[in-house]
C-alpha cells in the first residue's frame, strides 16, 4: 500500500511537472515531436497541445480513487509508445533529445541507454500503479 | 466459514468511462489553449529545411549558422558556417554580420531531434533582422554528416 501511494505520488510529480514545464510551449513541444521524424504538420501541432495536459490530467488523476487505474493505465501506453517512438529515432540514427522536460533536457546527453531505462522504469511504475489500484477494492 | 475467495471489482465500464473522460479532458484542455495561445505561424520552426532539401541549399549561397555551442563548433561543423548562440549572442552576432549580407538566406541548425538552440537564434535572428530569409535545419547537425 505503501509502496503504490510513493508509486503514485512520483508519477504524479513527475508527469505534472514534465507537462506544466511544456503546456506554454508549444512551438518547443512540437520542433520535439517533429524531431522523432514520424509526424509533422498538424498531427505534431496536436501533439503538442495535447500531449502536455495529457500528462497534467494523468498527473491530477492518479490522485483519485475512480480515476487512478485509468489515469495509471494511459500512461502506461503512452510511455510504450514514447519508447517505441525512441527505439525507432535510435535506429534511425537520429540525434534526439525527447524534450520530455521542456527546455530542462536540453542540456542531457543524448545517450539512448539512459532513455530506454528511464522509460522502463516509468513503464513498471504505471503498470504497477494500474495492477494495483485495479486490485484494490476486493470483495 | 464465509467466502474466503477474493473477487477484484474491476468494473469495465467504469474503467473506460474513466479512461474516456480523461481523454476529453486532455483534447478540451488541448483546445483551449490552441484558442488561448495558437502556434505563431510566422514563426521560423514553419520554415524548416529537410535533407531532401540540402542540395538545393548547397547550391545556392546559402549562409549556415550553427547554433550550438563553441565546443561542439569546434569539434566540427558545416564547411563555411558561423557560430551563433544565445551563450555569447554578442561577439556571435559581430561575426554572424560580417558574413551575412541581405538577400542570403540563413539556415540555421544544432544538434536536431529536439534540440532548441537553432530555434532560440532563428526567432532571435528575426527579430533582430526582419528581412532576413532564416530556416531551420530540421535534424541538424546529425542530419548533415548523414546525407553529406
Amino acid at each position: 500500500m505503501v509502496t503504490e501511494r510513493l508509486a503514485r505520488w512520483v508519477l504524479s510529480a513527475l508527469f505534472i511537472f514534465g507537462g506544466c514545464l511544456k503546456i506554454f510551449g508549444p512551438e518547443e513541444m512540437r520542433q520535439s515531436i517533429e524531431g522523432f521524424q514520424f509526424v509533422t504538420g498538424d498531427l505534431a501541432v496536436f501533439g503538442a497541445y495535447f500531449i502536455p495536459w495529457f500528462e497534467v490530467t494523468c498527473g491530477i488523476a492518479l490522485f483519485f480513487d475512480k480515476t487512478r487505474a485509468a489515469a495509471a493505465f494511459l500512461l502506461c501506453g503512452f510511455m510504450l509508445l514514447i519508447t517505441l517512438a525512441t527505439f525507432l529515432a535510435w535506429q534511425k540514427g537520429i540525434s534526439l533529445h525527447c524534450g520530455c522536460f521542456g527546455r530542462f533536457a536540453n542540456d542531457l546527453p543524448d545517450d539512448y541507454r539512459i532513455l530506454f531505462m528511464r522509460d522502463a522504469g516509468l513503464i513498471i511504475l504505471c503498470a504497477f500503479v494500474c495492477w494495483r489500484s485495479l486490485g484494490l477494492k476486493k470483495t | 466459514m464465509g467466502n474466503t475467495e477474493a473477487k477484484y471489482a474491476f468494473q469495465p465500464r467504469s474503467f473506460g468511462f474513466a479512461v474516456a473522460f480523461l481523454l476529453c479532458i486532455s483534447c478540451l484542455m488541448a483546445q483551449i489553449a490552441y484558442i488561448v495561445y495558437p502556434i505563431d505561424g510566422e514563426t521560423p520552426m514553419n520554415e524548416s529545411l529537410t535533407w531532401a532539401n540540402l542540395p538545393e541549399a548547397k547550391a545556392t549561397d546559402t549562409l549556415w549558422v550553427d547554433a550550438r555551442s563553441a565546443h561542439e563548433f569546434e569539434k566540427g561543423h558545416i564547411p563555411g558556417a558561423v557560430n551563433l548562440n544565445m551563450d555569447d549572442w554578442a561577439r556571435g552576432f559581430a561575426t554572424f554580420s560580417g558574413a551575412w549580407r541581405p538577400g542570403r538566406p540563413v539556415v540555421v541548425y544544432c544538434n536536431g531531434g529536439g534540440c532548441m538552440a537553432s530555434v532560440d537564434v532563428a526567432t532571435r535572428l528575426k527579430k533582430s533582422l526582419p528581412e532576413i530569409e532564416v530556416k531551420i535545419l530540421k535534424g541538424g547537425y546529425p542530419t548533415w554528416l548523414q546525407k553529406d
